[in-house]
């Protein structure tokens, strides 16, 4: 059971806890089987993850950081340590920002080589 | 030489006082007396901020099924105080419009003040309070000091920019070194000149000092820690060149846990891009 990203669910998919849109209203409740029309809803929503069965966090590994290219996150991680200068990256949210920043650096870096 | 915040505010014309139209609105709101439909009377009568609200409404930002069409639907729906609190933001906006952009680049400083206050509406979103657009304000307007001290001490701000490219401080705790204040402090003055609630000028006065903040600690702490994620996503430019040091208690006080930052991040970048296109005026080539 694990929560995934909107974008990796796919019609097929049961979910395992309750679909609820950002006011609180439940969209779709648990046990019940994902179709595309569910999925349109759920964007409309802006809902942006589902509980679904059968998935375990550690399953859903991140597509981004597999595909981007080792010497792109080393640039990004240098880059990012300028930009975090300040501050404290012993601190756990500081850490993971920076965590963030790193990819999101090299992701569009990548996005860059590619046009 | 300590200088006193407000001195940058006399004879100020340009911003001494917010557009009528907001003042009717603020006033309408704030009035017992005031129906839905008187507010959203004085709204109509300005036709590009109806425009813009309509807009705003029926975007990403708060995703609802069907369209809103009218602005009495969207004060009844998305709520009157949070409507004026969205037409406040797209009115200073409007205002510092037609400011040169020789140190500052207006595109970048927008980007980055509209990204921190969606941050900001996110992170308030979670922890579902119960007017998220407030947050959405003072995300926009934190960093307002700035446009003020970039158009009345224009030398002065160029020498602290180039300081800071140099030696690699960042800039607010230069400004307090070479000023006497920094952006924050100019800000949350321009703010109470304005006559706009306590709460938005103290989370703007102590949004690098969180800990300052004597009544309005949670919303200062959010809008502290949006900046910094702002920053850290490397949303537009305000002035900042790095990622300001984040709060410990701010970040405890605002109970996020680690793992919704990254979904934190998704959101923005999901309604970043509208959110550009609708609240600024239209923007110049």
């Amino acid at each position: 059971m694990g929560k995934m990203s909107l974008e990796d669910v796919q019609p097929g998919m049961i979910l395992a806890g309750e679909v609820k849109e950002r006011g609180g209203c439940v969209l779709l409740s648990a046990g019940v089987e994902i179709t595309e029309k569910h999925l349109d809803i759920f964007r409309k929503w802006g809902v942006s993850e589902a509980d679904i069965q059968g998935v375990s966090k550690q399953d859903v590994i991140p597509l981004a950081s597999l595909q981007l290219d080792p010497a792109l996150l080393q640039q990004a991680e240098v880059q990012a340590q300028e930009l975090f200068r300040h501050t404290d990256l012993q601190h756990l949210a500081v850490r993971e920002l920076f965590r963030l920043s790193i990819l999101r650096l090299a992701q569009d870096k990548s996005g860059a080589q590619d046009l | 030489m300590i200088r006193n915040p407000r001195d940058l505010l006399n004879g100020t014309v340009e911003v001494s006082a917010l557009p009528m139209i907001f003042t009717r609105i603020n006033d309408a709101v704030n009035d017992p007396r005031s129906s839905i439909a008187d507010i959203g009377r004085i709204i109509s009568e300005d036709s590009s901020l109806s425009a813009r609200l309509l807009r705003i409404v029926n975007s990403v930002l708060y995703s609802f099924p069907s369209k809103i069409e009218t602005i009495t639907r969207a004060v009844t729906i998305v709520g009157t105080q949070q409507l004026r609190d969205v037409a406040l933001a797209t009115s200073v906006m409007k205002m510092f419009a037609e400011m040169s952009e020789d140190l500052l680049n207006m595109e970048a400083f927008w980007h980055h003040s509209i990204g921190c206050g969606i941050t900001a509406r996110i992170l308030a979103s979670y922890r579902r309070e119960p007017n998220v657009e407030r947050f959405l304000v003072a995300g926009m307007l934190h960093d307002i000091g700035r446009l003020l001290i970039h158009t009345k001490m224009a030398d002065q701000a160029r020498a602290a920019l180039l300081r800071c490219e140099s030696s690699g401080e960042l800039l607010y705790k230069v400004e307090v070194d070479e000023f006497g204040f920094d952006h924050a402090a100019v800000g949350g003055a321009l703010l109470q000149l304005w006559k706009l609630p306590a709460s938005l000028e103290e989370v703007v006065t102590c949004h690098h000092n969180p800990r300052r903040a004597q009544r309005y600690a949670v919303e200062t702490a959010v809008i502290h820690v949006a900046d910094v994620i702002a920053h850290a996503m490397r949303l537009g430019n305000s002035g900042e060149r790095f990622v300001p040091p984040l709060d410990s208690r701010a970040w405890e006080r605002i109970g996020i846990p680690l793992s919704y930052l990254s979904e934190t991040m998704d959101q923005v970048d999901r309604q970043i891009n509208d959110a550009i296109k609708m609240i600024r005026p239209d923007a110049r080539k």
